[in-house]
């Protein structure tokens, strides 16, 4: 278990979180487009289960379909937790903190 | 889900059939309405398939057109056209009339003929102007009204519970049922629901709409049914047949009645919700079909607010059809004529088996057809089959004629639709049934793609 949890999501928890992530990860991997045959072969996940969380995801604009509706692609949702997760600039950063706690902002910087 | 429910009219279906289905079917009358509104939910699934995949103002049309081709789609499209002309007018008449009645009940003498006229053009007009406005405002008054509609309800059941005690037990007995009555009824229930799907064609207007779209329709559902029941059961503790057949809910007997004249009132209201809600459904119809361009293209522009609004005002005018029929044939425009609007919802039946029809081979074309989405969409067609079925050769032999005829008429308007655009615009009739598609700023650049060019 301990390797296989270090090469990422494998899905093998039974927990739909985990299945979600692991449905992201794999469109992510594969590019945009692929298609939901390809997604179950490649998860270790009944064809049901794939169904479910995609249809989920795409509900939720985390995935969207491609124009002919028989591909997927990651979501805008995607990018903005991305761009969430990488944080502000380091200016943006600096201004931030100078508009809340002046003193502490000129600390932090040095 | 405000203007899916408004269609659905839970109050104004409760206070009316809701109550003398007992009176009408007998023991077993709750099965009626089990196996009514169980097979619009299982439309609803059906439609939960289309809905959930994509995004497009025309609705039905659209489901019939990724399936089956053109050819359906154009007489879905006809179908709908008619189906949400004839309850716009409807809900313009019904209005007319309850506000007339809500008159008379306060106190006031029969209006004259003209009132009703002006009554119609009135509410269409308001329709009008607050379809303009926008969707969340129109959306906001047809939430206020059916909230004001559900309390009216509660309300009238409290007085009734009071007045004559809880019902008992005994009345969900099956003993003495009759098979053929209970299937009647749920025919007849079913084909009141008809139109629920319409909050499809707000799709545009809607955030996630991959996501509400499908859950408007099912809680609009379960919301109605629920008011439905509790309406049944209301039957059961008095009889409902006088209060319905005379508009008089707390006193009965009474030809004035104050307290009635604000339910007529209420009742009225919930009229114009649904005779807007249908109007919005029509225009963003029309407005699917000319962007498509298979109608007029300026049917297709919108304002500022991204309203179409020659849309709006073509399917307000569509909407006056039923009530100028009722005019000329009834003298009153106040009442859409007997047999149109069962005969209509025959039509909207029909629809709705089509779209069920198409779900597997759309399915299949995306290599995501299941097991249970062929089960759902052969129940489906199953039902409505039956329903239209028995519409069709049942007792109200009127009713039939009328159905038939309308369905004949909407495949030759369908099918002539197909053979001029094939003629004129081949390559157009091609490309029927258009749905949104993701935008590039949709789509999440990965780095996957080497630079994340993806769809755009």
């Amino acid at each position: 278990m301990g390797s296989a949890d270090r090469d990422g999501f494998l899905a093998r928890q039974p927990s739909a979180v985990d299945s979600a992530f692991a449905v992201l990860e794999a469109v992510a991997a594969h590019g945009p487009g692929v298609t939901t045959r390809e997604l179950v072969d490649a998860l270790p996940m009944s064809r049901a289960t794939v169904y479910r969380i995609l249809k989920h995801l795409v509900a939720q604009e985390y995935l969207v379909r491609t124009p002919d509706l028989r591909g997927f692609a990651l979501g805008a949702r995607v990018a903005a937790l991305a761009r969430a997760a990488a944080g502000p600039e380091p200016s943006e950063l600096s201004e931030q903190l100078a508009q809340s706690e002046p003193g502490r902002a000129e600390a932090s910087l040095t | 889900m405000a203007h899916s429910l408004a269609v659905l009219t839970p109050s104004l279906s409760a206070l009316g059939t809701g109550m003398v289905l007992p009176t009408m079917v007998g023991p077993g009358f709750w099965v009626s309405t089990l196996l009514g509104f169980g097979l619009a939910f299982v439309l609803a699934l059906v439609f939960d398939e289309f809905a959930s995949r994509f995004n497009a103002p025309g609705s039905l049309y659209t489901y019939a057109a990724k399936g089956l081709g053109a050819t359906v789609a154009l007489v879905v499209g006809v179908s709908l056209v008619l189906g949400y002309a004839v309850l716009a007018g409807f809900g313009l008449s019904g209005a007319a009339r309850r506000t007339q009645a809500a008159w008379t009940a306060a106190g006031g003498g029969p209006p004259p003929a003209l009132v009703g006229w002006a009554l119609v053009l009135g509410l269409a007009l308001v329709c009008g102007w607050l379809i303009h406005r926008g969707i969340s405002r129109s959306s906001r008054a047809v939430l206020v009204i059916e909230a004001l509609s559900l309390a009216l309800l509660a309300l009238i059941g409290a007085v009734w519970l009071a007045r004559y005690g809880l019902p008992r037990l005994e009345v969900l007995s099956l003993t003495g049922a009759d098979p053929g009555r209970i299937l009647a009824g749920a025919a007849l229930i079913a084909t009141l629901t008809v139109a629920f799907e319409s909050c499809a064609t707000l799709g545009l207007e809607t955030g996630r709409p991959l996501r509400t779209v499908p859950a408007a329709m099912r809680t609009s559902l379960l919301i109605c049914g629920g008011a439905f029941l509790a309406a049944n059961l209301l039957g059961t503790v008095h009889s409902g047949r006088e209060s319905v057949s005379h508009w008089r809910w707390f006193n009965i007997d009474a030809p004035v009645s104050r307290p009635d004249a604000a339910v007529l009132v209420v009742l009225a209201l919930s009229m114009v919700a649904l005779a807007l809600s249908a109007s919005t459904a029509l225009s963003r119809l029309l407005f699917s079909f000319a962007r498509e361009g298979i109608i007029w293209p300026a049917l297709g522009r919108t304002n500022a607010h991204g309203v179409p609004v020659a849309a709006t005002w073509c399917a307000l005018a569509l909407s006056l059809t039923g009530p100028l029929l009722a005019s000329v044939t009834a003298h009153s425009v106040a009442l859409v004529p007997g047999q149109l609007l069962p005969a209509t919802t025959v039509i909207m039946c029909v629809s709705y088996g089509c779209v069920a029809a198409a779900l597997v081979p759309f399915l299949r074309s995306l290599d995501e057809l299941r097991p249970r989405s062929a089960v759902l969409a052969a129940t489906a067609l199953a039902g409505v089959g039956a329903v239209t079925w028995h519409r069709i050769t049942g007792p109200e032999s009127g009713v039939s004629h009328v159905a038939l005829a309308l369905l004949g008429s909407v495949v030759v308007l369908g099918l002539a639709w197909r053979l001029t655009l094939a003629r004129r615009a081949p390559r157009r009739s091609r490309r029927l049934g258009a749905h949104q598609e993701a935008l590039a700023g949709d789509v999440a650049p990965t780095a996957y793609d080497g630079g994340g060019d993806g769809l755009r």
